[in-house]
């Protein structure tokens, strides 16, 4: 059956969109992460334009990380103080990201952008979550314990603007969340992505939040920031289709609860090299597209607005 | 000498003419085509009815011999909008758009049939002065130059997204007075306003070119959220996330009742 989406302007097949929901749904339940990275360049390779798969990715994973940040809230596994600093980072974030993706929605180069991000944050994080898992496991073969190091004082303990943060027991300087924050707001308005891949881990290791507040903290910022995002999109270029969004957010949500059922049965670095297999795979293909020529290179379309592939 | 002989020549072109006064009727199935949220194309009879107003003096036998020199053309053009045609070229290893056109005044939508392929009974001159056939749609950039590669990019993104088609024979005449053709339009088709044009043609003249209007136009709820986002960005804006927020809200809490 056929449903025509009203900001796409095109109409495609509601089953394969529900698949792709679900897909996606269940891979991101399994793996603990967002799925923002795989669901956007999914759209663009079946034929959705990228910048309208972008905006309507943000909104679909403010409805994705909303009810997780509800449910770490009830545990008291978000630091709210912590995360308005990220929010503020990650609003003035997004307003750049958003305008830099309009001003080159304008002049046809947003497609490009949006793959060579992809091709760029996809690749680094792949890569290094595969060795590292590949490493863990080969330790773990060897029967080594890694050791536990007590934390040295670095180069962000230097930094001044230090903000107390009683929920994570931190005194630390506000520059490197606000920094933090505002790299996730541009990711999330270039890329459609909520930035969980790189926000836990900079709040793990560079800002050493308690691993408890870790995932709650960030999903409260990944909702706050990915409605920013759709709120900037919709009035700059109006690209974010609420029809889409929420046929792939129903069949998100029960992809992601088969999900989390499976991934409960499968261990820790298993899943990771999987997670890291499967990034890999997506950047190839997006690197692939942009290397290999292709079949027409003439794209035609209305004065301001990119082509539908 | 010569000029009484072109002057009794075109005396009795008159007077053909002024015999055979056609009449053209033609409709269209529907004058709106409706957008909805099942639409994947839509198909559209273009008919209508040749009435031959003949002389007295003519033998009715002569009128039905003249009668299957008629040909008729259908053509269905949105109204002419500007493109922007952008060009990939490979820059540092990647290909990217590099060099662009902006075309002005071009068909979103053009479709051409006709009873025979039109070299058979119109001449090249008459085609491409009226614009009919894809080689002759008019693609002239801001300084009113045609681009021939950028043009002939336009027609072949158009013919692949079935927005520029051209065929002939699909234009069914009918006891030398009907006539039909079925119009097959694409779910991509743009929004907007239409012309139906049809052209009757007798010995390499076209005598008669009757326009009938054509609206595409988005309803429903498709309209409505369509209207809205462009009409009141702000707001369509809120109202996203106000929709992710309840769905994520509520599909989280039906999953904790299920769990």
């Amino acid at each position: 059956m056929q449903i025509y989406l009203p900001i796409a302007e095109l109409s495609m097949n509601i089953f394969v969109l529900l698949a792709m929901g679900g897909g996606v749904g269940f891979l991101s339940g399994m793996f603990g992460v967002g799925g923002g990275f795989l669901m956007t360049p999914l759209l663009i390779f079946s034929g959705v334009p990228p910048a309208i798969a972008v905006a309507t990715e943000a909104n679909q994973i403010t409805a994705a990380s909303v009810s997780g940040a509800v449910a770490h809230w009830r545990r008291g596994g978000v630091d709210f103080k912590m995360g308005m600093v990220l929010i503020a980072g990650g609003v003035v974030g997004t307003y750049i990201g958003a305008l830099i993706f309009t001003y080159l929605r304008s002049i046809g180069q947003v497609d490009l952008m949006i793959s060579m991000a992809y091709v760029v944050f996809l690749g680094s994080i792949g890569s290094l979550m595969f060795v590292e898992s590949v490493r863990s496991i080969i330790r773990a073969r060897r029967g080594e314990v890694q050791k536990v190091v007590r934390r040295q004082r670095t180069w962000v303990d230097a930094l001044p603007f230090k903000m107390r943060f009683r929920k994570s027991k931190m005194y630390v300087s506000v520059i490197l969340p606000l920094a933090i924050g505002a790299l996730v707001g541009v990711l999330a308005a270039i890329m459609g992505v909520g930035g969980g891949f790189i926000m836990v881990p900079a709040m793990i290791y560079l800002l050493h939040m308690p691993t408890n507040v870790v995932i709650g903290t960030s999903l409260f910022q990944i909702t706050f920031v990915t409605a920013a995002a759709t709120y900037l999109h919709s009035i700059n270029t109006q690209t974010v289709d609420v029809v889409l969004a929420v046929i792939l957010l129903t069949a998100a949500v029960i992809g992601a609860q088969i999900g989390a059922v499976f991934g409960a049965k499968l261990k820790g670095e298993q899943l990771r090299i999987l997670l890291a297999g499967m990034v890999l795979l997506v950047c190839m293909k997006m690197a692939f597209d942009l290397v290999v020529q292709p079949e027409e290179l003439f794209t035609v379309s209305a004065i301001g607005v990119e082509a539908a592939h | 000498m010569y000029r009484k002989a072109i002057a009794s020549l075109s005396m009795s072109i008159f007077m053909i003419v002024t015999a055979y006064a056609e009449t053209l009727v033609t409709d269209l199935s529907q004058n709106q085509i409706q957008i909805t949220s099942q639409f994947a194309g839509s198909q559209l009879l273009l008919f209508g009815a040749l009435e031959r107003h003949a002389a007295e003096s003519i033998q009715t036998d002569e009128i039905s011999v003249q009668g299957l020199d008629y040909d008729i053309i259908v053509v269905v053009q949105s109204e002419p909008r500007d493109l922007i045609i952008r060009k990939k070229e490979k820059v540092a290893g990647i290909w990217i758009n590099n060099q662009n056109e902006i075309v002005r005044d071009v068909p979103g939508y053009y479709v051409i049939d006709s009873t025979r392929p039109l070299d058979e009974f119109l001449s090249p001159l008459d085609q491409r002065t009226l614009g009919l056939g894809l080689k002759n749609i008019k693609v002239t950039n801001e300084n009113d130059i045609e681009v021939e590669e950028y043009k002939e990019a336009l027609i072949r993104n158009m013919v692949s997204k079935r927005l520029y088609q051209e065929a002939s024979g699909n234009v069914i005449v009918k006891d030398e007075i009907l006539f039909r053709a079925n119009l097959d339009f694409p779910s991509n088709m743009p929004v907007g306003k239409y012309k139906a044009d049809v052209y009757l043609v007798r010995d390499g003249n076209i005598i008669i070119k009757h326009s009938t209007d054509l609206l595409v136009d988005k309803i429903g709820i498709e309209r409505l959220i369509y209207n809205f986002a462009h009409e009141f960005p702000p707001f369509y804006g809120i109202l996203a996330v106000i929709v992710a927020i309840t769905a994520g809200l509520f599909s989280g809490f039906v999953a904790r009742k299920v769990a």
